[in-house]
This record gives structure tokens, C-alpha cells and sequence, in this order.
């Protein structure tokens, strides 16, 4: 039998270092909540190689005293709570004394101090978790850390994390999302001694919202009506539902202040727009939610991203009210009469007319889905010759192609259909010269999130191929000034930013990056469901989707037709 | 309500009013006609909360009233009807029509329930040529966006200065602007953008009924006034785009060709251009015009070799042929002048011809050439 022994001080921290400090973008996150309770104005984050290098912070807070440097770095210290009734009404972001050992006990972590009122600062330096250096520092007041080789004593870990580009990304996602929470505090992010994205303080939280995500998107925002019911506050602002965008990326949500992800938050949103957008868009938000500290756990993990509610339901329902009063003004109906009270007016005629449209489209017929499709099923085995003999084709819900050929009845998607039209089109044109691009009259400045610019960068030259010309402007923007001819009916901006968020998707799924561009861009631009097409149109899309080399399925693996021939049609009445 | 009235005057009355009633809607209320009378005077009035149109008739009139009645209904019975005068009474909400040995009835609603539309403060119209005002209309709006994502552009942009009324539309892939000396909106000067729907429509009317028209314009809406007709739309809102900063100052390389023999080439090469993107090459030599189109599904290649007038050096520019066909449908004369600069840059394009108080040009932007 083996010897059950206490593990070592130094092992114990290292294991539980693994709770708190994932990556890079943790130990930032744990350092800016720590500036944030040490009341810090402003917060510089510079990191160096993704922050695997280097990542230093530099905050104006009121530091910490000299004799309490020390006790600082000790598991569980924390100046937050004293006792368990103070966790629960735990105010502040980090409470659980895990943070500063945790980080040194798996870095080379420097601070340098001064807190209010002292002469002279402190310095002290660990290196896995050991210290190294205890001294005098120069008087700045506030905290510097300076956390360098994250993981260089853990080497599977630090053979986990991700490229310097990757990081970063996640590192930027941290900073946007306190810089949401806390507008009256101002955050600067520089990679490599570049500057990547500042957020001045802002005495409200709309102009910060411009900043995070450009005047387009801030100027289609809607404040949410304030909603008080027992403990729970909501605020923040929504977009209205014509600002959508192609993935919930966007989507934040604070609880005291805090950023956090929770499912019943996310619930109420969807609920919300789903009458309002189409599936698969959502909209921008950032909903904060003020809740008295006794109705909701946030102990739930380190990382504390995630709360628990005593109520759930209760907090479900009143953001859920919030944000239907906040959607249901009529957006850009500005019409104003004074009418008298039998007369319908413009505003309410035209609201009605509005509704009854969404309520309709979301009857809208569903689309075939692999489950419910009957036996007449796609025949992938037989090669198709296109035949001479069309006949008769039609439309039905504006969606499907009826079209009679030799004795077969075929049924196409016409959306599917075209998306793999398109596709190959466009596999084709990246390995030929590439497609010619529409010069815009209006170059469009785009500002881009730091997930989009980056994908932006990556695919410059596909992208480029594909018809658009794109130029960087300052380090979140990018200038506009030619689009693909297919995409040219549409806001170039929009069409981007869908393009590169429909490309994320397709990665997802492990298609190549070729491939995934390609897919995108024939998703944006094939004829969409409830599009009516001509006689030629339906045919020509019909004979083109023939001669594709793969023509039975979208690019995504969606059907494009389904064949149903004599045989079907006497089992289904019953002849045979 | 009842009244005495002619038959065919009723039916023009009607078929006008149609292109308003929109085809499909939820909202029953809005593909019907109201009626009001009052006065010797019969006002129909339809909406789809977007344009407006009312049209007053003189009749006989014997009681005063009002019913909104279905439009399209209305419409074909009064068309069927052999042409002698018709009378038209009310009961409750049910309207009876008599002509000759037929009685037609329908059911209505009350005009209580018909959306009230804005009123009209005719001391305030300004009186324009309905000829001229019709020709600038035309010009400018084959060019306005019909992409919903940007609704300013969906819409013909009026700009009022001391130098007269100018017409701008654009979808960022190509603008026209056409200016005119003489005409003038007072009273409410600030730019507006008006939708296309109801210039439509009033070019319509002002082809049937030619003459003088009355504009006012508001805040919000735009009125157009006719001797039977008064026509009335919600403006889009803006901002437009600053137009005036593409306006491309430094094109000092002219190509001047007959109008007509451009057209005729460009639609030709055009069949074989790629479906997609129309691409037509423009390839300019001194004194002479090469066009060049290839579709690769197709194994099609087209070339036209034109006679023009050009003095600078060679240069390729690829246009989208749709674009250039619908500049030359609209430009006037026998001659047409290119103003260019570079392949990637705005060309201006303009009429030879040139007018004393109408000025217009249009620009198009390039597709970028594959080598």
C-alpha cells in the first residue's frame, strides 16, 4: 500500500492555481477585478507574446499598505470578507483570497505599491510561488503586477495554451467586458507595444458603448426601461431588432456589476427578439441586473462567471418585461397626428401592420429538415443528366422549386440550391484569378470587434479574391471600398461582419479555411426563402445546380432536392 | 351619403387611385376607397400609410356622407357598368350602386375606421412645371437603392438652394444628379428624401394629366397638388450620404462618343458577359473604343470596336453594363461625354448637350479588372 502523505504548500497551490488561472486572459481578469475593488480610475493592461510572456497592470487604486504586501500573497487573504455573512452580501469582484497566490505560485510575479498616505512603496517579487524579494519601491501609489513565463513551472499547461493571437483575443474579450461593466473607468490594452483598444472613462455608459462597438451600432440602441420588482434592478441598453448580427457574441450580461454568463439571462433575451429577428441572429446588448447580494450565490466557481439565483424564475420574468416594454416602442415611426379616439392613427395602423407581419414570418413554413423528410428522400447514387425535357416548373411558399422532368417530380430548396451554386463558383474563382470587385462610390468605415478584426486580417487575401477590397484604419477599423458583385445589394459593413461571423461558424465544423469563405459568401449571397423567382430563374438554377460536381447537398450538408418518381407516388397511394 | 354621378368620370377616378391600394395587407382597412361627400364635392381617398392619394369629383349630390368601400370591388363594377349615369347611396354601412337596370351592393365600413390622413394647408404650395419636374424625376431615380439595409438611399434626395432644385439618388454604386435654375420649394427649405412609390406615381399622373403642379413640403411628408389630385407621402429619414465629397473634381480625361452607337454596342457585348457581374471592359485607345466581354460558362467572348473622340493615354476600365445602360437611357443628345481619371476612380458621365436651366450628370463606379 502507498503512504498517504500531505501534499506539499507548493504542489497544493499549483493544483489549485489550475481553478482560477486558466490562460492568460484569467490572470488579467483577476487582476483588473482586484484594481477595480482597489477603487483604480484607470487600468493599463500591456502584454507581451499573447500574454504568455509578460503581462503587466498598472492601476491608479489606493495600493496596498506596506505591512499587508506579504499577508497579500497568502492562500485565502483577502481584505473582502471577514466572514461568512460577508460572502454573502459579497459587494466586491474578488473575495476569495485565491487570485495572488494562485498567479505566483505559477509565474515569475512581480508587484510594486504604494498605498495613500505612505513615503515610500513596497516591491515584491515570487517566483513559483516562491519569495524571492521583499524591499522598498519607489512612491507611485497604486498596484503594478508584472506576471512573466505564466505556467513555465506547470509545462502541461503551458502546453495547452493557445497561439499569441489567440490569447490575445481572449485577453481583449476580458477587457471589453469589464469596460461594459464599469464605464466610469477607463482601460487601455496594448499587445507587443502596440495599442490595441483604449476606453476612456466615461461619465455613461452609452458613450462606452460606442466605443466598444462604433456609433453604428450605438446609435440603433435602445435603453432598456428601468424595471424595479422587489430586489432585482434592470438596466443597460438593447439593440433594436433591425442591429442584428449573425452570432450572440455580443450579447453581455452583469449581475452586481460582474460580468456573468447565465442561461436564464440568455433565455429572457432570446424570448424577447425571437418574434422580432430571424432565427439565427441576435441581437447587441448589454443588460446589467442589480439584485440584493442575499438572492444570489455567486460562490458557484473561482472564476465566478457563473451565479446562481435564489429565484431564477422571478429574475427570468422581470428582465423578460424589461425588455418587452423596451422593444415594443414603435422603432423610426415618427409620424405624429392628433387624432381623435374612434380613428385609427397612423402610428397604430402601421404598429399592426408591423406585428401581424413578424407573427407571420414566424408561421413561415419550416424548412425540410433530415428528420421529417418522408421516403422520397434525395437518390444520391444515381448520376442525374439534366434532361431536355423541363416542363412545367413552380414555386411554392415562395421557398421550394416544383419542377416535372421526364416522368420525376424534383423538388429544389432554392436557397440550398443556389448557396451550392455559388460555393463552387466561388472554390473555382479562389483558384483561378479571383472575382472582380464593385467599386463603392461611399467607402464604408467599419469598426470591428477585436474577434472580426482579427478573422478580417486572416483572410485579407481570400476576402481579396473574393471581390473585396479592404483597407486597415487604426487598429479596430477597417475602410471598405469595393464588395463582390453577388453581395453588392446590401450594406457593405453588414455584409462583412456577416460574412466573417457565418465563416466562424463553418471553422467550427473543421472545413478548411478556403472552403469556409467559400460557404459563407454563397450563403450571403443566394436567393433567400421567400424570394419569388421567374420561370428562367428557376430553371437556370435548376440546370446550373445540375452541373455542380456535388449538387445533392448545401455546403453545410443541408439537402438541395429531393426526387420523387412514379414508384414513390403509388406507395404513398397505396397502388403497390 | 347618395349621389348622381357619371360613369366614366367614376371609373378614371378609380383606376388612378388603385396604384395606392396596396395588393396585399393585413390590415383590411386598407384596401378600401373612402368616400366622403360634401359640398357638390366627392373626395376618394386610399392610403397605405406611406403614400396617400385623394381625388375630388364634382357630382350631384343629394345627401352628404361617407363609407369606405372595397377598392378593387368598387373599381370593377364601376369598369363593367354600360356608361350611363350612375347613383350611389348609402345604408348603414352598405353601399348601393344603380346604373341603368343593375343594382350592385356591397358591404363597407365606416369612414371612422379608414386611417385619418394629415391635412393640407394649400395657402402653402408652391407651383411648379409638371413637365420639367417629371424629366428631373426621371432622371434621378433610376438610380436609387432597392436595398432595404440603408433606407436613406431607398429614397430621391431634394436639395433646395439659392441656385435652384437639385435631385440626387445613389446606391452607392452609382449616382445621378440633375439641377434645374428655375424651380424652387420656399417655406420649408431643409433637404428631405422622398420614396420612390409616390414619384412614380406622380409622373403617372402627370402624364395623363399634364400642367402645373403644387408641392408642399413638411417635416415629415411631401404633398404634391393636381387639378383633381393631391398626392402625399411620409419622407424617408436621413442622413444621406455626403455626396458632394465623391463628386470626383480632377476627371481631365474626356471620351465623347455618339450616344446611340455606345448603347447599341454595350447591350450587344453584354450577352456575353458573366452573369453575374455584367462585366463589360472599356479599352481606350487614342480615338478608339475596344469592348470587351468574356463569359467563361458560356466559352463566350464579344468585341466592339468603336470610333470616339479621346487624346489621353490607353487605359482599361471595367464597367457593369446594367449600370452604363441605365445612364445612357437617361442622358439626352446625339453625344455622350466620359469623364475619367483612373480605372479605379468614379467616371462622370454627361450629355454633350448642354441646356440653359437644366444641368445633370451621373457618376459610376468601376468593377475592379482582372489582369
Amino acid at each position: 500500500m502507498k503512504h498517504i502523505k500531505v501534499l506539499p504548500e507548493g504542489l497544493i497551490d499549483r493544483i489549485a492555481a489550475g481553478e482560477v488561472i486558466e490562460n492568460p486572459a484569467s490572470v488579467v481578469k483577476e487582476l483588473i477585478e482586484n484594481s477595480l475593488d482597489a477603487s483604480a480610475a484607470n487600468i493599463d493592461v500591456s502584454v507581451k507574446g499573447g500574454g504568455k510572456e509578460e503581462i503587466l497592470i498598472v492601476d491608479d487604486g489606493e495600493g496596498i499598505p506596506k505591512d499587508q504586501v506579504e499577508t497579500a500573497f497568502m492562500r485565502h487573504a483577502t481584505s473582502k470578507i471577514k466572514s461568512w455573512e460577508d460572502l454573502l452580501r459579497a459587494f466586491s469582484m474578488g473575495f476569495r483570497g485565491e487570485a495572488l497566490p494562485s498567479i505566483s505560485s505559477v509565474s515569475i510575479m512581480e508587484l510594486n505599491t504604494c498605498y495613500e498616505g505612505e513615503k515610500v512603496g513596497s516591491a515584491i517579487r515570487f517566483e513559483g510561488g516562491k519569495q524571492v524579494h521583499f524591499g522598498p519601491a519607489p512612491p507611485k501609489l497604486g498596484c503594478s503586477f508584472s506576471i512573466r513565463n505564466l505556467f513555465y513551472n506547470v509545462p502541461a499547461r503551458r502546453k495547452f495554451l493557445k497561439s499569441d493571437s489567440s490569447e490575445k483575443r481572449r485577453i481583449s474579450e476580458i477587457i471589453r467586458r469589464y469596460a461594459i461593466a464599469r464605464h466610469d473607468v477607463g482601460f487601455k490594452l496594448s499587445h507587443d507595444g502596440k495599442n490595441e483598444a483604449s476606453f476612456p472613462v466615461s461619465d455613461n455608459l452609452l458613450r462606452r458603448l460606442e466605443d466598444i462597438w462604433g456609433s453604428k451600432v450605438s446609435g440603433d440602441l435602445l435603453k432598456i426601461e428601468v424595471e424595479e420588482q422587489g430586489p432585482v434592478r434592470v438596466y443597460g441598453y438593447i439593440s433594436k431588432p433591425e442591429m442584428s448580427r449573425g452570432n450572440r457574441s455580443e450579447i453581455f450580461f452583469f449581475v452586481n456589476s460582474r460580468p456573468v454568463l447565465e442561461k436564464a439571462m440568455f433565455g429572457a433575451v432570446y424570448a424577447s427578439y425571437s418574434s422580432r429577428l430571424d432565427p439565427g441572429r441576435y441581437p447587441y446588448a448589454a443588460v446589467f441586473i442589480d439584485i440584493e447580494p442575499t438572492f444570489v450565490d455567486i460562490n458557484v466557481h473561482p472564476a465566478k462567471t457563473e451565479v446562481r439565483f435564489a429565484d431564477e424564475r422571478f429574475v427570468f420574468v422581470t428582465l423578460k418585461k424589461a425588455l418587452d416594454k423596451t422593444l415594443s416602442i414603435p422603432v423610426g415611426l415618427n409620424l405624429k397626428t392628433s387624432l381623435p379616439a374612434r380613428t385609427i392613427s397612423f402610428e397604430d395602423a402601421r404598429r399592426e401592420l408591423f406585428e401581424n407581419l413578424s407573427q407571420k414570418e414566424i408561421a413561415y413554413p419550416p424548412v425540410i429538415r433530415e428528420a421529417d423528410e418522408p421516403s422520397y428522400a434525395p437518390r444520391e447514387s444515381r448520376a442525374y443528366d439534366p434532361g431536355t425535357d423541363i416542363s412545367s416548373s413552380f414555386q411554392i411558399f415562395d421557398t421550394y422549386i416544383i419542377i416535372r422532368r421526364n416522368g420525376e417530380l424534383i423538388i429544389l430548396d432554392q436557397h440550398t440550391a443556389h448557396e451550392r451554386i455559388l460555393f463552387e463558383k466561388n472554390l473555382k474563382s479562389f483558384d483561378e484569378q479571383g472575382s472582380p470587385s464593385q467599386k463603392l462610390l461611399f467607402e464604408e468605415r467599419v469598426k470591428l470587434t477585436p474577434e472580426e478584426s482579427e478573422l478580417t486580417d486572416q483572410l485579407s487575401d481570400l476576402l481579396n479574391k473574393a471581390g473585396f477590397e479592404i483597407r486597415r484604419f487604426g487598429a479596430d477599423e477597417v475602410i471598405i471600398s469595393g464588395i463582390p458583385q453577388e453581395l453588392s445589394r446590401g450594406e457593405p459593413g453588414g455584409v462583412l461582419k456577416k460574412l466573417i461571423s457565418n465563416y466562424s461558424a463553418y471553422r467550427r465544423e473543421g472545413q478548411d479555411i478556403k472552403r469556409a469563405v467559400a460557404a459563407a459568401l454563397a450563403c450571403r449571397g443566394a436567393v433567400k426563402a421567400g424570394q419569388r423567382l421567374s420561370d428562367p430563374e428557376m430553371k437556370g438554377l435548376y440546370l446550373n445546380l445540375l452541373a455542380c460536381s456535388e449538387p445533392y447537398r448545401c455546403p453545410h450538408g443541408r439537402p438541395t432536392m429531393a426526387v420523387m418518381n412514379r414508384d414513390d407516388l403509388e406507395k404513398i397511394f397505396k397502388r403497390k | 351619403m347618395k349621389l348622381k354621378t357619371d360613369r366614366a368620370n367614376l371609373h378614371q377616378a378609380t383606376s388612378k387611385l388603385l396604384s395606392i391600394v396596396p395588393p396585399k395587407t393585413t390590415l383590411p382597412i386598407l384596401s378600401n376607397v373612402l368616400f366622403e361627400l360634401e359640398n357638390e364635392k366627392l373626395s376618394l381617398k386610399v392610403t397605405d400609410l406611406d403614400v396617400s392619394m385623394t381625388v375630388t369629383l364634382d357630382v350631384d349630390a343629394q345627401k352628404s356622407g361617407s363609407i369606405a368601400v372595397p377598392a378593387r370591388v368598387f373599381y370593377e363594377i364601376v369598369r363593367e357598368l354600360p356608361d350611363f349615369e350612375l347613383e350611389i347611396s348609402t345604408y348603414e354601412n352598405r353601399m348601393e350602386i344603380k346604373c341603368g337596370s343593375g343594382v350592385y351592393k356591397v358591404s363597407g365600413f365606416s369612414a371612422e375606421d379608414f386611417p385619418k390622413l394629415p391635412d393640407i394647408h394649400f395657402a402653402r404650395q408652391v407651383k411648379m412645371d409638371g413637365a420639367a419636374l417629371t424629366r428631373m424625376i426621371k432622371k434621378a431615380s433610376f438610380a436609387v437603392s432597392k436595398d432595404e439595409t440603408r433606407p436613406a438611399l431607398n429614397g430621391v434626395f431634394w436639395h433646395t438652394s439659392e441656385a435652384g432644385l437639385s435631385l440626387v439618388a445613389t446606391d452607392g454604386h452609382r449616382l445621378a444628379k440633375i439641377s434645374r435654375t428655375d424651380m424652387k420649394i420656399t417655406g420649408y427649405t431643409k433637404d428631405i428624401i422622398v420614396p420612390p412609390k409616390v414619384l412614380d406615381n406622380l409622373v403617372k399622373l402627370l402624364g395623363e394629366e399634364p400642367g402645373e403642379v403644387g408641392i408642399i413640403v413638411n417635416e415629415s411628408s411631401i404633398v404634391f397638388i393636381m387639378e383633381n389630385t393631391v398626392l402625399t407621402s411620409r419622407l424617408l429619414e436621413g442622413p444621406y450620404p455626403n455626396y458632394d465629397q465623391v463628386i470626383p473634381k480632377d476627371n481631365n480625361k474626356t471620351l465623347t462618343i455618339e450616344r446611340e452607337l455606345l448603347n447599341a454596342a454595350v447591350r450587344r457585348v453584354a450577352i456575353l458577359s458573366n452573369s453575374l457581374t455584367h462585366q463589360v471592359k472599356f479599352s481606350l485607345k487614342a480615338d478608339h473604343l475596344e469592348l470587351l466581354a468574356t463569359n467563361f460558362d458560356l466559352g463566350g467572348e464579344a468585341k466592339e470596336s468603336l470610333k470616339v473622340q479621346y487624346k489621353s493615354e490607353d487605359m482599361e476600365i471595367g464597367y457593369n453594363a446594367n449600370y452604363v445602360l441605365d445612364i445612357l437611357k437617361q442622358a439626352d443628345g446625339d453625344d455622350v461625354v466620359f469623364e475619367l481619371n483612373t480605372p479605379t476612380t468614379a467616371a462622370i458621365i454627361k450629355s454633350a448637350k448642354i441646356e440653359d436651366k437644366e444641368s445633370y450628370f451621373f457618376l459610376v463606379m468601376p468593377l475592379r479588372l482582372l489582369d
